[in-house]
């Protein structure tokens, strides 16, 4: 798992250099998972450079969906397999999902984004206090409340990735008694 | 239909379709100059070979900007120069004259 560069001069990354990188982690492990920096700049580039498979994550806001889109362009034609005229495997992973406020028509839906990015999606990451939670003590949530909803649909798109078929379900929050009695609380 | 019946229960307006229209018109006019070769690319390229040809250069140090206006769109190009370019040039046309 390489984290997105946060160097406060990401022309300290050079194509020759990740790309060697990337080619010496080929050889050891199964999987290199590489983040991308916020922005669609050179360090993103760099990240999806020697990609052979992408995950784009977005959200059900116009601005995360629009970036998607461009970024979906740069990997059909910026990366290295684009450039051999291969390419780059692409999955969408939709976060903060309201499935109440989608269906209210408050928020885009998941055939809209899907329609839009014509890419086909990996994952629904239903909208979760959990998150901020877990990511208050830096921890993922799917290791500081695996039990939560945004856990189970992480871990249900991780096993998509590995190539597993897992239906796609928006899992819901599971309400304890206290909880369902006290009605919505404060985390 | 449910979701008209929500919505008239609520009394919201749905948002969602605004969006999904915002985005069709953002992206229908992006992915159109996405398809276009790189313009200011290869104007830097051509810019960059024309002037160097005259005076040493860094190549990082040629910006060319595009920044599209309603009416009329404003073509910036700034190249930084070292100083001293002109007597370099001075010397080298003295050399040339000498010869």
């Amino acid at each position: 798992m390489l984290p997105a560069s946060q160097t406060r001069d990401k022309d300290a990354l050079t194509d020759e250099g990740v790309g060697k990188i990337i080619a010496e982690l080929r050889t050891k492990f199964d999987w290199v998972l590489c983040d991308s920096p916020a922005g669609i700049e050179r360090g993103a580039m760099l990240a999806m450079r020697y990609a052979d498979e992408a995950v784009i994550v977005t959200n059900p806001e116009v601005s995360s969906v629009r970036d998607s889109d461009r970024i979906i362009g740069m990997l059909d034609s910026k990366t290295v397999k684009a450039e051999r005229g291969e390419r780059v495997t692409k999955h969408v992973l939709i976060t903060r999902y309201d499935p109440a406020r989608a269906a209210r028509g408050e928020m885009l839906s998941i055939d809209d984004i899907l329609e839009i990015l014509a890419t086909p999606l990996l994952g629904i990451i239903p909208e979760s206090q959990d998150v901020l939670r877990a990511s208050n003590v830096g921890s993922p949530v799917t290791l500081n409340n695996a039990a939560s909803a945004p856990a189970r649909a992480y871990i249900d798109a991780a096993r998509r990735l590995m190539g597993e078929t897992v239906d796609m379900t928006v899992p819901a929050e599971r309400r304890g008694l206290m909880n369902r009695l006290l009605g919505r609380r404060a985390a | 239909m449910t979701m008209n019946l929500l919505r008239l229960l609520s009394g919201r307006k749905a948002t969602a379709p605004v969006a999904r229209e915002r985005l069709q018109i953002l992206l229908a006019h992006e992915r159109g100059l996405r398809g276009q070769p790189d313009l200011l690319a290869t104007l830097r390229e051509e810019i960059l070979a024309v002037v160097s040809r005259h005076i040493q250069l860094d190549p990082d140090k040629v910006t060319v900007r595009l920044d599209r206006g309603p009416t009329v769109s404003t073509l910036e190009v700034d190249i930084e120069v070292p100083n001293g370019f002109e007597q370099a040039k001075v010397h080298a046309g003295r050399r040339v004259g000498a010869v």
